[in-house]
């Protein structure tokens, strides 16, 4: 990781005691895990300030009461760069823990319900997080799920703020209409979508669809897809959700946390 | 499942058939030719707590120059639309009125008229969600409302499109009841039927989503081809009809005059799944072979089929012989509650239609153009890949 460091006068600035940088500093972002006044903070040094950060900044602080989504407390001018300071999460991305979910579908089951129940709200209010994947969920220390990064989070009732039929994704974790590019197909079912390709992956430890983009687009063409981990309580789950065509997934966001029930 | 007469062109023909033989268990009035009285119709006011009507805005401003049609009597219609009142306001109006309408007549299925827009899906969402809001503002205890989606062939033959439109309708916003579904099917000439695959598997895909996502369905001026959808997925209303024209849902009917023309008829057989042209039940007779195509236990399919019957398409019995055979058959299927095995009744029905067929033709008996086979190999491979 190519490492910088943070200017004395920000540091004065925030009153920082101790940094250290947690990510690989993009055009876009850098993020520090700094301590102030004996707590630690996510900052986050905003590069460029465009209508994706706005959007990431609106939705966390409508959803500041939220305990599954992190807390912004101070979004400031400096310099030339924004600063968001954020509440740091103290846990493990889930991505690093995997081998903990493996084979146990209770606990991922129970997990999914958890980050459904924390998005009801969001996805109530039209949101679409759009990124939901192993590396954007954070396991505080208790179990409970964080859901962290609704940079590329779509409100349906704006303008888009992604080019005319290019959107950003992790393609490991798409959906079919965000693979086949058809933004209009995009709803609070295409999280739901996510969530069945991340149920799948804990449990197994591997992708449903295949680890090349090839052998997902593939499998897309299908109108019904059907998996099959070797435990029935996942296999309902994630044939609950994984439908081709986001009109066959559940309509109700109760009827999806009940699908995330044992 | 239950079965709705349509009540257009002698529609007490219709209705005799439910009082007299029991057929049917619902009724949809058609507002072009019923008209604004028709709860003041003495052959219909027995039936109206089982009915509902259909307001027919499909052709717009078009209808209103239909010199047959009676949908202009409606003062709430888009038939009485002015040059200059052409608007997206004035459209909306004429759909909330329409609601409030049915709603005073004491109708407890409300259809909630939409217009076949040839255009753009956008329109047909937009208005989808537009009239959702005001019933969700407007809804009344007691009634169910059903939304029109009128499906223009060329849209219901792009999967795509079909899609975009099943994507609006199931949204977790909607709050209609359910959903009233026609479809333009576009039949080729000399065929009744289509036999576009696109159309069997974008139509069915509609009423199977649909009630995956629990709403009520009603399959609106079906022909019997439903037996394929209904195969697949439970239908709440499937319609009936006398004539054609109120079995094959064409833009036509709202938008120009059409003149019936005379026929002499055709005969529906429930053994051949198919209509069968008056023409040639002469030399089935004849050769010996009317028991391959001869429906059972129908009184009406009985008259007709005696020797020196004057065939024609406006007799009562001509009529009533489909209105019994077609009710029997959705009435089988839709008994069988296991989609795996109704799917399969379904296909023997087919497997056994085509074998009927081909002892005709070992009989020497080949039939031709409507009265032929060319819907049940299609309808076979669909069946058995869907």
């Amino acid at each position: 990781m190519t490492s910088i460091a943070l200017s004395q006068g920000l540091i004065d600035h925030f009153k920082i005691s101790e940094y250290e940088q947690a990510t690989t500093p993009s055009g876009q972002k850098t993020v520090f895990i700094v301590k102030i006044e004996g707590v630690k903070y996510a900052l986050k040094i905003i590069h460029i300030a465009d209508e994706r950060f706005e959007r990431e900044v609106k939705i966390c602080q409508q959803y500041n009461h939220i305990t599954g989504i992190p807390s912004i407390l101070k979004v400031e001018k400096y310099l030339n760069d924004t600063i968001i300071l954020e509440e740091y999460i103290e846990g493990n991305d889930l991505s690093d823990i995997l081998d903990q979910y493996k084979g146990d579908h209770k606990k991922v089951i129970d997990l999914i319900f958890k980050i459904g129940t924390i998005l009801k709200p969001v996805w109530y209010d039209k949101y679409v997080h759009r990124d939901l994947k192993p590396q954007n969920i954070r396991i505080r220390a208790n179990g409970d799920p964080v859901v962290l990064d609704f940079g590329i989070a779509r409100a349906l009732d704006e303008e888009s703020i992604t080019a005319t039929g290019g959107q950003p994704l992790s393609w490991y974790y798409a959906s079919p209409e965000q693979y086949a590019g058809q933004k209009n197909l995009i709803s609070y079912k295409t999280d739901f979508f996510c969530l069945g390709i991340v149920a799948y992956f804990l449990y197994t430890n591997r992708l449903p669809f295949g680890n090349t983009k090839d052998l997902i687009a593939q499998t897309f063409t299908k109108t019904i897809i059907h998996i099959d981990s070797g435990n029935k309580y996942i296999n309902e789950f994630c044939n609950g959700v994984f439908y081709t065509s986001p009109s066959d997934r559940p309509r109700k966001i109760e009827t999806f946390l009940k699908l995330a029930q044992i | 499942m239950k079965i709705a007469h349509v009540l257009g062109h002698n529609s007490n023909w219709s209705i005799e058939t439910h009082l007299q033989q029991n057929i049917g268990d619902y009724f949809l009035i058609t507002a072009f030719t019923h008209g604004i009285d028709f709860d003041k119709k003495k052959s219909l006011k027995s039936i109206l707590p089982k009915s509902m009507i259909d307001l027919q805005f499909y052709g717009k401003k078009s209808s209103g120059d239909i010199i047959a049609g009676k949908l202009s009597e409606f003062p709430f219609h888009p038939a009485n639309c002015g040059d200059d009142e052409i608007t997206n306001v004035y459209f909306e109006n004429c759909l909330k009125r329409s609601i409030k309408f049915q709603a005073d007549k004491g109708f407890r299925n409300v259809i909630i008229p939409h217009f076949y827009e040839n255009e753009e899906v956008k329109d047909i969402i937009e208005t989808i969600k537009k009239i959702n809001d005001h019933v969700k503002k407007t809804r009344i205890e007691g009634i169910k409302y059903f939304m029109t989606l009128a499906f223009a062939n060329h849209i219901i033959i792009d999967k795509i499109k079909v899609e975009e439109i099943l994507f609006a309708c199931t949204d977790m916003d909607i709050v209609f009841d359910g959903y009233f579904v026609t479809c333009e099917t576009k039949p080729e000439f000399k065929r009744k039927l289509t036999t576009d695959i696109k159309v069997l598997r974008n139509l069915s895909k509609v009423f199977k989503t649909l009630k995956q996502q629990e709403f009520e369905t009603i399959y609106a001026y079906a022909n019997w081809d439903a037996l394929v959808i209904l195969a697949q997925t439970d239908i709440d209303y499937i319609t009936i009809g006398t004539y054609e024209n109120l079995r094959k849902f064409d833009i036509r009917r709202f938008t120009e005059d059409q003149s019936g023309g005379g026929s002499k008829g055709y005969y529906f057989s429930e053994k051949l799944l198919n209509m069968i042209r008056a023409d040639d039940i002469t030399i089935i007779r004849d050769t010996g072979n009317l028991h391959f195509i001869k429906n059972d236990r129908n009184i009406f399919s009985d008259i007709i089929l005696q020797p020196g019957f004057l065939w024609n398409i406006h007799k009562p019995d001509v009529n009533k012989n489909y209105l019994l055979a077609i009710e029997r058959l959705l009435k089988r299927i839709g008994s069988v509650g296991d989609l795996i095995y109704r799917k399969e009744l379904v296909l023997n029905l087919i497997e056994d239609a085509i074998k009927r067929y081909e002892s005709l033709e070992r009989n020497y008996i080949y039939l031709d153009n409507e009265s032929s086979n060319y819907h049940l190999n299609i309808w076979r491979t669909y069946l058995r890949n869907a």
